[in-house]
């Protein structure tokens, strides 16, 4: 895998999500009537736990080279 | 699917909820009226794209799909989506777990190490189909107040809304239907370009790790559809979305270009025709802008 696909499933390792929400984008789903922040893996910690379960059952944190100390690629990879 | 069903569960994905949210209200707004009612899948994830996870690792993006199935599966619906790519993993998934019994075993074994259990009791559907097939283009010419008179669309399908169209069942991949009996029923015209059933250039991963080839792509349907006389484009996808939309500025810096055709997802645009306004489908938040013509 190349470290631009790598680094999606760092969000999605760190979020569940491979693109995650920021401020701007909530602010956004506010002004038009939408929750601030939809009701995912990125708000619910327990609900981020199952993704994060499943990836480590799989060993996509493995394929990835994921430091869960860091939330990042392993040092090497993350700074390419 | 049930003509009857009035409830379905909303799988957000990730790019219509956290860039493009105007496409969720616009999907919200058009079904609640016609009293279909959305109901949140808590704790949903990424589909997961089947670009950077499904090509990589089978056994990551199967399970990860099917917990997603789960969810809507303990709520008792069937789900709609508004993006190509989640069409694709959620679909294709709930297709392979469904006709592969020793498959469905080994990812539940994964499951349930997350507590999940994938039954197989949930449908995936595109918000588009529920539009033209369950609500009905009967139905949704009479909620037309502003139409799209004298608009000229290109239509841009991306890949996965149509294939594999074994699975997805809206007949030929070739000759599709959909968008077409959408334009015309909000009074709009559309317009045939070259290479019309051509990828947008970000699928597959491929914008991810190579960000100037997927804009060349891009590029040249955008100037097909301008050399058509296209107004602007609309779609079934939250990525293609992305890619047409803040693809157009990437490429004016990057290829010095001054692109600016309007994209909009197709419930966008249906939205607009029933006097949905440009603010409430954040439409002003977006890369390209809207011209009086489809706002009028």
């Amino acid at each position: 895998m190349s470290v631009p696909h790598r680094k999606i499933g760092v969000y999605a390792l760190k979020t569940g999500h491979g693109v995650p929400i920021g401020p701007d984008q909530m602010k956004i789903r506010e002004s038009i009537g939408l929750e601030s922040q939809p009701p995912t893996t990125q708000k619910y910690k327990e609900q981020l736990e199952e993704f994060q379960t499943i990836c480590k059952e799989t060993g996509f944190d493995e394929l990835i080279d994921f430091d869960w100390g860091t939330m990042n690629l392993k040092e090497a990879e993350a700074k390419k | 699917m049930s003509e009857e069903t009035k409830e379905y569960a909303f799988f957000p994905g990730c790019i219509t909820p956290n860039r493009y949210p105007g496409i969720e209200a616009a999907t919200k707004k058009i079904f609640n009226v016609f009293g279909i009612e959305t109901k949140e899948m808590e704790g949903a994830s990424c589909c997961p794209a089947p670009g950077v996870f499904g090509s990589f690792d089978m056994y990551t993006w199967l399970p990860i799909a099917a917990r997603n199935l789960a969810i809507a599966e303990e709520m008792g619906l069937e789900i709609y989506v508004t993006c190509n790519g989640c069409y694709g993993s959620l679909q294709e998934a709930d297709h392979l777990l469904k006709e592969n019994p020793k498959l469905k075993e080994k990812v539940n074994v994964i499951l349930s190490k997350a507590g999940r259990e994938y039954k197989g009791t949930t449908e995936v559907h595109h918000a588009i189909v529920l539009l033209r097939d369950v609500i009905g283009l009967d139905r949704l010419k009479e909620k037309v107040t502003k139409p799209m008179k004298d608009v000229n669309v290109a239509i841009h399908y991306g890949c996965h809304f149509l294939k594999p169209s074994e699975v997805r069942g809206h007949g030929s991949s070739e000759t599709p239907y959909y968008l077409e009996d959408i334009v015309k029923a909000t009074g709009a015209k559309e317009v045939l370009y070259k290479d019309k059933l051509m990828c947008c250039g970000a699928g597959g991963g491929v914008r991810t790790a190579d960000t100037p080839t997927a804009l060349e792509w891009a590029r040249q349907k955008l100037v097909s559809m301008i050399e058509a006389g296209a107004d602007c484009v609309i779609h079934p996808c939250a990525f293609c979305h992305l890619q047409l939309d803040r693809g157009q500025y990437e490429m004016n810096e990057a290829f010095g270009t001054s692109f600016d055709l309007p994209v909009l997802h197709a419930m966008q645009f249906t939205a607009l025709a029933m006097g949905f306004s440009e603010k409430e489908l954040a439409l002003d938040q977006q890369t390209t802008k809207m011209p009086e013509k489809l706002l009028k």
